[in-house]
């Protein structure tokens, strides 16, 4: 074999190598972005900016305009506040109470935007900053024994490195997305699979 | 032998690098999605009024049922927008930055919502007129986890090729982006400005549709990639 034969070859082969390289750099940068499985972790919290400021009547219309959510706060004498979460149908006429709660007038709730699920079979509400509890729009418990899903209860009990930053709305019918932070600030989002609880990582952030 | 020299450092360096870099640019392009497409497969396809009330949609590998349409119901709404102010100029403008979406008669501002635009799918920056209004049709596109197949997909505005304003049913997830490149809504804001806005008619275009990487006010829309 000549010299100038095994530089050609030589040559070729740095080509095939770099096409291989290059077109798994393609595949892999277009790949479509899967959920991977969760594995155990968990975690806190973090500002969420509320959609709709707290006043004394508060409502969100469902994403189809054939429900309501709406929220009534009451100053009670002693400080406290009480909470009441009513879901209706659009002419009022049919009312179920989701929850009734009293609380220091430091505890705050609000109604999202994306409240709704979008069957209309839930609906989310804010706690604080950073925590939503999900309910069944009919009023009755969401599991056999429980009248909601606290999130953050949820997510933390399985994710200990990552902080709740926001709660944005439903992915589908039974999917509440949320956004977190990590210990080194890194973002990722999560889904909470309603009711089975289930806390699922995205591979993209929303 | 210098010579010899030469052309070995040109195929063991430089060639692989410009193969490389070829096939980079060549699948990118060839792999993403057509950035004139919103879905991938009904763009090139039917792009016409489709009830489908018994058919089940696919999203996200799920199930999710759509609404049912009936067009024999009157859709023509009470109160549409803007029917107290001054018939003027109509104009809706996108703001990509909020996901935001507002609606103008004139000077007045009849409708301001939160809206999810593309996600992968970059909604593409530019003035266009809508040039269709559909009650009803079905999207499909995306492959693998990614894919979805969506009937009765109501109150459908195009504005550039498949491109269009229209409701969601299948998620509420509004004011952040979401799969594709088209402008989703509530059901119920898309239905409101369905009923307020214009398709073309003989001579005059549909109602203008400025999509924006921010806005403030009409006329201060900033666009820094406009397809046209």
């Amino acid at each position: 074999m000549t010299i100038r034969k095994a530089i050609e070859i030589e040559g070729i082969s740095y080509i095939v190598f770099a096409a291989l390289l290059s077109g798994i750099f393609v595949w892999n940068n277009n790949r479509p972005s899967l959920p991977i499985l969760f594995a155990n972790t968990s975690q806190t919290i973090v500002a969420l900016s509320p959609v709709t400021p707290r006043v004394e009547r508060a409502s969100q219309i469902s994403p189809d305009g054939s429900r309501n959510l709406i929220m009534e706060v009451t100053d009670n004498s002693d400080g406290t506040l009480t909470y009441s979460f009513v879901t209706s149908d659009s002419s009022g006429s049919v009312r179920n109470q989701i929850y009734l709660i009293t609380v220091q007038s430091s505890e705050k709730y609000t109604v999202p935007f994306n409240a709704w699920s979008p069957d209309n079979k839930y609906v989310f509400i804010y706690k604080g900053d950073a925590n939503a509890l999900v309910f069944k729009a009919t009023g009755e418990p969401i599991t056999g024994e429980e009248l909601y899903i606290d999130l953050e209860s949820v997510f933390t009990a399985k994710n200990t490195t990552h902080t709740i930053k926001e709660i944005t709305g439903w992915a589908d019918p039974a999917l509440v997305i949320f956004n977190t932070l990590d210990q080194n600030a890194q973002k990722a989002s999560f889904w909470l699979e309603v009711p089975s609880k289930a806390i699922i990582p995205l591979s993209t952030q929303f | 032998m210098a010579k010899q020299k030469s052309s070995f450092s040109f195929t063991k360096y430089l060639l692989p690098i410009l193969v490389a870099a070829l096939i980079i640019t060549g699948g990118n392009s060839i792999l993403k999605d057509n950035p004139n497409c919103a879905n991938s497969f009904t763009c090139k396809g039917d792009l016409s009024l489709k009830v489908e009330n018994d058919a089940v949609g696919i999203f996200q590998g799920r199930t999710v049922i759509p609404p049912k349409v009936d067009l024999a119901i009157g859709e023509k709404a009470t109160s549409v927008l803007g029917d107290s102010i001054p018939s003027s100029d109509k104009h809706i403008y996108i703001d990509l930055s909020t996901q935001s979406l507002y609606a103008y008669q004139g000077e007045t501002k009849v409708m301001q919502t939160l809206i999810s635009s593309g996600k992968w799918g970059r909604t593409p920056t530019g003035n266009f007129n809508i040039w269709t209004k559909l009650r009803s049709t079905r999207m499909s596109g995306g492959s693998g986890n990614d894919y979805y197949n969506l009937p009765n997909v109501p109150y459908v505005m195009y504005f550039y090729n498949d491109f269009g304003l229209h409701g969601a049913y299948w998620h509420n997830n509004f004011g952040h982006t979401m799969r594709h490149g088209c402008v989703n809504m509530r059901q119920v804001d898309a239905k409101s400005l369905f009923e307020w806005a214009d398709g073309p008619t003989g001579k005059s275009k549909g109602t203008p549709v400025s999509v924006c990487d921010s806005f403030t006010e009409p006329g201060k829309c900033t666009q820094k990639d406009p397809v046209n």
